[in-house]
């Protein structure tokens, strides 16, 4: 393995994984020279720099970073970009309607396909996605997993929470888009567009 | 070999049993042997529906304590020689017999009917246990009220839980003029929320009230009354003939009342 390489992955889009022993100036001039190297293959891309735990000043890093973008027209990151949505690209799949007096329990996150009907009850630790109607109970992000989400293409649940937060308006709310629900100031917000 | 149906609902009172009675009597009415099988013990009706309460000597209880032979409690039906019912205790409760003695039971009278249809209790306890356990499909019954449609929906869950692939519908005492005026849950509303294949329509009928009095099922004068129309076509639709639901039930227009009254 060479001192730098270019890793990609389907979750977290192109990576520059560098070795951490060097130091910052070493690392510059390898990733400017990595860089160059690719620059016709990679222009427009931003690409995820892995620096491990090395410290870099910050004003340093923003110097970089604009004079890549410049030279080569790359945009470089050193935060990892993982989907807001699901922490892993793990989801149990249930076909549904799920009945009046089903309890569903999942760790992982629940992808529903079909209505949830009155009196059924599904609860994750992590998100739940409903295609078809929330007519039940859903309990999403239980173990206090805030960042959990619940979708569903209608909404009229009979109770509906995501980690302690507990939806309290008893409106309909029906479209052909669908709802995404998650928490933003202690309240549980609702939008037909997740970004 | 006979097939068992079961005839369930969750909630009491939406008609079940008078669906057994007129199902049962329809089937006999083709010509098939029928046996009906009353398992709400405690609280037995379908024998009363039939006319034949003061004709019962053994029950379904005494066939499953071994006190009696099975064709020495099945009672004939008084008009139709080919319908028998097996008639509930009413001097005990539900959980005088188990599910192993009801299959039994059930299996027994397999090989000499062509069709076995088991009345269900109102709730899902020991009772429905019982009903359900040998039988080969489910017909659920509901009422387009939201109490009534939440316990079918539980009660499909159970069945599916208990491996009855595809259980169909029937929706009784639907009253078409308030549903067009969207006071009562329209056939398309129900079949949305319980998702199950929809096996007949039953309207809101005062000649049942009648019927059940009488104690003769309502079946009998099929032509004169609409809920006799409607079980008659249940019977067709059981015996796999395809009927068009949506033009059931829409009111005759002058020309069709003329046509009828002239007989034309």
């Amino acid at each position: 393995m060479g001192k730098i390489f270019i890793k990609g992955d389907i979750k977290e889009g192109l990576k520059l994984i560098v070795d951490p022993y060097l130091t910052w100036e070493e690392i510059k001039e390898l990733i400017w020279e990595e860089l160059r190297e690719k620059r016709d293959f990679l222009r427009g891309s931003s690409i995820n720099v892995d620096l491990k735990d090395k410290k870099v000043d910050e004003e340093d890093w923003i110097n970089f970073q604009q004079k890549i973008f410049k030279e080569f027209g790359i945009m470089l990151y050193k935060e990892i970009f993982v989907s807001k949505l699901v922490d892993k690209n793990i989801a149990q799949i249930l076909i549904g309607p799920i009945r009046n007096g089903q309890r569903v329990h999942s760790k992982y996150s629940l992808l529903i396909i079909g209505d949830v009907n009155p009196g059924a009850e599904i609860v994750s630790e992590k998100s739940i996605f409903v295609l078809g109607k929330i007519k039940g109970s859903v309990y999403a992000g239980i173990e206090k997993n805030r960042k959990a989400l619940i979708f569903g293409l209608s909404l009229s649940p009979i109770h509906m929470q995501i980690a302690d937060v507990v939806w309290v308006e008893e409106k309909i709310l029906d479209s052909s888009f669908g709802y995404w629900v998650y928490i933003e100031d202690n309240k549980l917000k609702i939008s037909i567009n997740i970004l | 070999m006979g097939k068992a149906f079961v005839i369930t609902s969750g909630k009491g009172g939406v008609g079940k049993t008078t669906a057994v009675a007129n199902i049962g009597t329809g089937l006999a009415m083709k010509g098939y042997s029928v046996a009906l099988v009353d398992t709400d013990i405690g609280l037995r009706n379908l024998d009363l529906l039939l006319g034949l309460e003061n004709r019962i000597v053994y029950n379904i209880v005494d066939v499953a304590e071994k006190k009696c032979q099975l064709k020495q409690a099945l009672i004939r039906d008084k008009r139709l020689n080919n319908l028998y019912l097996l008639p509930a205790a009413q001097t005990r409760e539900k959980d005088a017999i188990n599910r192993d003695q009801m299959i039994e039971i059930i299996e027994n009278l397999r090989p000499s009917f062509d069709y076995i249809l088991i009345d269900c209790p109102a709730g899902i306890e020991q009772g429905f246990k019982n009903a359900i356990a040998g039988a080969d499909y489910a017909i659920v019954i509901t009422t387009p009220e939201v109490a009534a449609v939440r316990d079918a929906d539980r009660v499909i869950g159970l069945l599916e839980a208990n491996g009855f692939r595809d259980p169909v519908l029937i929706i009784n005492r639907v009253r078409p003029e308030m549903v067009k005026k969207g006071n009562m849950l329209g056939i398309e509303d129900v079949l949305e929320i319980l998702a199950i294949k929809l096996l007949g329509i039953v309207p809101e009928d005062e000649e049942i009230i009648i019927s059940i009095n009488k104690g003769e099922p309502i079946i009998f004068n099929n032509n004169k009354s609409k809920a006799g129309i409607a079980f008659s076509l249940i019977v067709d639709s059981i015996l796999g003939e395809k009927v068009d639901w949506n033009n059931v039930f829409t009111e005759p227009t002058l020309i069709d009342r003329l046509r009828k009254f002239f007989n034309f």
